[in-house]
């Protein structure tokens, strides 16, 4: 079984995908890596990935941030099918905390970008299908609007608002538990 | 910069849905985002990325069963209104509560029984996630019979059980019932003392589809504390006390290849609450008082207020200060907008 594994393991790390962002930058990644990737596991699939897979609605800043998330998530996804397949004992769930520990870490530093980056990294991630990514960073956002007042998320986000005073007092008259 | 529909409809779902004051505040910002939140796609794809799960939104609470009337906000809602004195909840289900006044208390020629309230659709598989509009049914039950009210014919018929009639002498407490399937779930106890607050020794199964009733003992031991009935985790009737320190959790396996309601009762876990309640909580008055079914929380009463207790989690939340609550009902739903004032119906 173990020989089998680090066989087919190879076997993937061996299997390269090129990457290439809307300003032409060239990005060599692993099959695992890059199908996190719904939309390139498909075209994997399909076997139009040679010569490169082009992403003309990533630029080269977006796509090497989304590598760098891909790779370190590849990583955890392969380390847990490894677990499953050995015996758990106390020492095998203890390196599984550290490592979902470190991996949190790592998804807190990474959300550690301006908004304009994380906006990209939302569009980049429902773009190329990254379930994980597209959670992360939308959940960024949803928790930048807990507790603020309408006007103050019109001000975060450059939002004009064109509810008629009418609307505005029926909403609020309805629901006036959510703004005291 | 969010310009794309799509997008921020991406970021509004990951509110949380125990915060729906976030939401209806996001509905405010512009039309777009209003009409985005109040969408029934957008509902749609809330309670899938949710998980279908809905959240306690908070529980009502009362020295017992027979006035539970205030509520706790476990979430970010806030009660628009409390409800009449005279009024006190007796069941939820589905995002509906099921209310009794004073004269209902009064006047009832069914002393000892219980009553349920569920969505119309529950054996057509209903997945209740947007249904607390619709059609409903009212199960009042007792030792021997059950009516029924459905909302949809607006009336009211009776049904008799010669199944459970020979345990005349026992009583329903009016701790909340237990839907699993088709079947609700009432305990059922010999004193009016038990009934009020809600020690037991048996419970009543009564199968919506059959009509049928039956009455099984708990194994022996159960009936000097006060236990909960609720739905465990592998899906069948579960049970849950406290003593001492300990929180008991019992289910009940049905045996492969039986089909009949005897069940074996094993004990599923044991919990240390020592670890887990701050030390001013600990002491011998620690109890079990009810149970959020769907989101695995059990309440616990202790003499400096009521904590929830997380099953999948183990974490233990103090919900309430209050000592002297002794019965709660939770509300459990997703939060819907547009909302509008609640509705009610008199039965």
């Amino acid at each position: 079984m173990a020989s089998a594994g680090s066989g087919d393991e190879k076997a993937a790390a061996a299997a390269m995908i090129t990457l290439i962002s809307s300003d032409n930058e060239k990005f060599e990644v692993t099959e695992a890596t890059a199908t996190l990737s719904q939309t390139i596991r498909h075209m994997i699939e399909d076997g139009c990935t040679d010569g490169g897979v082009p992403l003309p609605n990533v630029t080269s800043k977006i796509l090497a941030r989304v590598i760098e998330y891909c790779k370190k998530h590849a990583t955890a996804a392969a380390g847990e099918e490894g677990s499953s397949s050995s015996f758990s004992d106390a020492a095998f769930l203890e390196v599984d905390r550290a490592f979902l520990e470190e991996l949190e870490e790592f998804d807190d530093a990474f959300l550690e970008v301006d908004r304009a980056t994380l906006f990209d990294l939302i569009l980049a991630a429902n773009y190329l299908d990254i379930k994980g990514l597209l959670n992360l960073t939308c959940q960024k956002v949803a928790d930048s609007v807990k507790g603020k007042t309408p006007e103050q998320i019109r001000e975060m986000y450059n939002i004009v608002n064109d509810l008629t005073p009418e609307e505005e007092a029926e909403i609020r008259r309805e629901t006036q538990w959510a703004f005291e | 910069m969010l310009e794309l529909d799509e997008l921020v409809e991406e970021v509004l779902l990951h509110i949380p849905p125990d915060d729906p004051a976030s939401l209806l505040r996001a509905a405010l910002v512009c039309r777009r985002w209003r009409r985005l939140i109040s969408a029934p796609a957008f509902r749609r794809r809330f309670i899938e990325l949710h998980h279908h799960t809905p959240p306690m939104l908070g529980f009502f609470v009362g020295n017992n069963f027979l006035s539970i009337a205030d509520f706790v906000s476990t979430s970010s809602i806030r009660a628009a209104s409390r409800f009449p004195i005279e009024w006190s909840a007796i069941d939820s289900r589905h995002g509906r509560v099921l209310l009794r006044t004073a004269l209902t208390r009064r006047l009832s020629p069914y002393g000892g029984s219980n009553a349920a309230v569920l969505c119309a659709g529950a054996a057509g598989g209903c997945g209740h996630l947007g249904c607390h509009r619709g059609h409903f049914l009212v199960v009042l039950v007792g030792i021997g019979f059950a009516y029924i009210y459905s909302s949809e014919a607006g009336a009211w018929t009776s049904q008799t059980s010669a199944d459970a009639q020979q345990h005349h002498h026992c009583r329903l407490s009016l701790a909340p019932s237990v839907l699993l399937g088709s079947a609700l779930y009432f305990m059922v106890c010999a004193s009016s003392y038990d009934l009020v607050f809600g020690a037991s020794n048996a419970f009543l199964k009564y199968d919506l589809d059959t009509g049928k009733m039956c009455l099984v003992r708990l194994p022996p031991g159960f009936s000097s504390k006060r236990t909960v009935l609720m739905a465990a985790e592998n899906g069948e009737l579960g049970l849950a006390w406290v003593e001492g320190s300990m929180l008991y959790q019992w289910s009940r396996n049905k045996p492969a290849g039986r089909t009949d309601n005897v069940g074996l009762w094993a004990q599923s876990r044991a919990i240390e609450l020592e670890m887990l309640l701050p030390a001013d909580a600990i002491s011998n008055s620690i109890d079990a008082i009810g149970s959020a079914n769907g989101v695995g929380v059990i309440f616990l009463r202790t003499h400096v207020g009521i904590f929830t207790f997380d099953l999948r989690s183990s974490q233990v939340k103090k919900v309430s200060e209050a000592r002297h609550y002794g019965s709660v009902l939770p509300y459990v739903s997703f939060y819907y907008t547009p909302p509008s004032r609640p509705v009610t119906c008199n039965v």
